[in-house]
């Protein structure tokens, strides 16, 4: 399958100034694509757009041709957000992140380092790197064709990083998943990636 | 004594509330018939075994007719925290998911209704409902619900751009599902707080404009009608007409005030450990 970003041009709604100006990016499902661009360039934003939450202002994003609404309820582009405090519920169980995903193996869980207990407790009591798990799991659904992965450990320590990518990258290599990775960080783009784009300003 | 936790203790607390207010009203209820029994032989006793609460110049049982009117005070808090709790929740609802029109309009109820003085307006409504139980009711639920419709706008339009249900439309959820799963928690404790701490005010409010004489009518036995009428026989030397009824009220509402409590406690996760 192929993930293609076509001029696309956006601005928030408050009427600031213009995020992304004619942006291009293809992603092949073989892919694993690295975005990087200094602060405010945009890269958040761009996911956004490329994930459908966002509708650009001009310029299209489609699948295999197609724009994104006519694969159903379920977005085979799925985005892992920079901030998991604010992607669960805080005032419902861990478990229910779990059940949101679309069918979610125990493979993907146990893989993600996911211990059975945590399942019952709320957000609150779990660290970052924890909830971040679960929203990585919860993303993995089996409809995802395409993961955005926006800043997605910028918060973890080396050794949680790299279990993580680890554990990321056999997956998407087994599901030919394309994998969008954004970072400010060069080594882990380096490693993880097959080539890495940089947004201009605009 | 065994130890507990603040939570349990609160818990508890709420539960001994619960049932001394049940106890009230139902013993109220019961005793509505004994609360008009008008007896010269006994009238301006003072306190005494007989006659805790002494007896009025009609010789009516002032304990007899406190409880009776704490009873109605209850019933009355009760139906009118409900109809203005829903009234909240759908005027909430509507500011926040209608769009800019009707939250427009709502809020500019709400400030209205928030500007004009509580009393004033509920005098008014219930006087041109007809007075009597109803009157109040409407009156009371009618000027009640703002505070808490705002809080259920506020809640709602922050919970609409929260991330996580953001993702729940893109992970297929309905968006009706996706409200009722994502926003239930946030709201429902809110709300039943809401609600329960509506009760102080209703009472206090019917107790004040039945006082002033547009609430129920002068014959029932409401801790209004009673205070009032104590009023006149102050000067006298009769002070078990006003304390006791008095005392009583203010106890009511503090029991409310705790049930209120316990329940945010009770049903606020972020609370959970306290």
């Amino acid at each position: 399958m192929k993930l293609e970003a076509r001029n696309i041009t956006f601005q928030y709604d408050n009427g600031n100034r213009q995020i992304l100006n004619r942006a291009n990016l293809t992603i092949e499902s073989h892919e694993r694509v690295g975005l990087s661009a200094p602060s405010g360039f945009g890269k958040t934003t761009f996911c956004k757009i490329l994930g459908g939450y966002e509708k650009p202002d001009q310029g299209e994003v489609l699948l295999d041709g197609k724009p994104l609404d006519v694969y159903g309820p379920y977005c085979p582009v799925q985005m892992i957000w920079q901030h998991p405090e604010l992607s669960v519920n805080p005032r419902r169980k861990m478990k229910t992140v779990l059940a949101e995903g679309n069918q979610i193996p125990e493979r993907i869980i146990r893989g993600l380092g996911i211990e059975k207990d945590w399942e019952n407790r709320y957000p609150g009591e779990l660290s970052g790197g924890e909830l971040q798990r679960f929203c990585i799991a919860r993303a993995l659904g089996e409809g995802t064709r395409f993961l955005l992965a926006d800043e997605i450990t910028a918060m973890l320590d080396l050794i949680t990083q790299s279990q993580i990518w680890n554990f990321l990258l056999q997956e998407v290599k087994e599901r030919e998943i394309g994998l969008l990775v954004v970072s400010h960080s060069d080594g882990l783009l380096k490693k993880v990636c097959t080539r890495t784009e940089y947004l201009q300003k605009p | 004594m065994i130890h507990r936790n603040r939570r349990e203790m609160m818990v508890l607390l709420a539960a001994v509330s619960l049932i001394l207010l049940a106890a009230v009203t139902i013993a109220g209820a019961n005793v509505y018939g004994d609360a008009m029994v008008t007896d010269f032989s006994r009238k301006n006793l003072p306190p005494c075994l007989e006659y805790p609460f002494g007896t009025d110049f009609m010789g009516r049982d002032m304990f007899v007719r406190t409880i009776a009117g704490l009873s109605v005070s209850i019933r009355l808090g009760l139906v009118t925290a409900a109809f203005s709790a829903v009234i909240a929740f759908f005027m909430g609802m509507a500011a926040a998911v209608l769009g800019k029109t009707a939250d427009g309009l709502v809020s500019g109820l709400i400030d209205l209704m928030m500007g004009i003085p509580h009393i004033l307006l509920l005098i008014l409504i219930s006087f041109a409902c007809g007075k009597g139980f109803w009157g109040v009711v409407i009156g009371i639920s009618m000027t009640h619900w703002t505070s808490l419709a705002r809080l259920i706008r506020g809640e709602v339009l922050q919970l609409r751009e929260s991330n996580y249900m953001k993702i729940a439309a893109r992970l297929g959820h309905g968006k009706l599902r996706t409200a009722m799963v994502h926003m239930t928690p946030h709201l429902l404790p809110q709300f039943i707080t809401g609600l329960v701490l509506l009760f102080p005010h209703a009472i206090l409010h019917e107790a004040s404009i039945t006082f002033l004489g547009f609430g129920l009518s002068p014959e029932e036995p409401a801790i209004g009608v009673i205070l009032s009428e104590s009023m006149k026989y102050l000067v006298t030397g009769e002070w078990w007409l006003a304390v006791f009824p008095g005392v009583l009220l203010v106890g009511v509402v503090l029991l409310f005030h705790i049930l209120g409590q316990g329940v945010l406690l009770i049903l606020d996760p972020e609370r959970a450990h306290e």
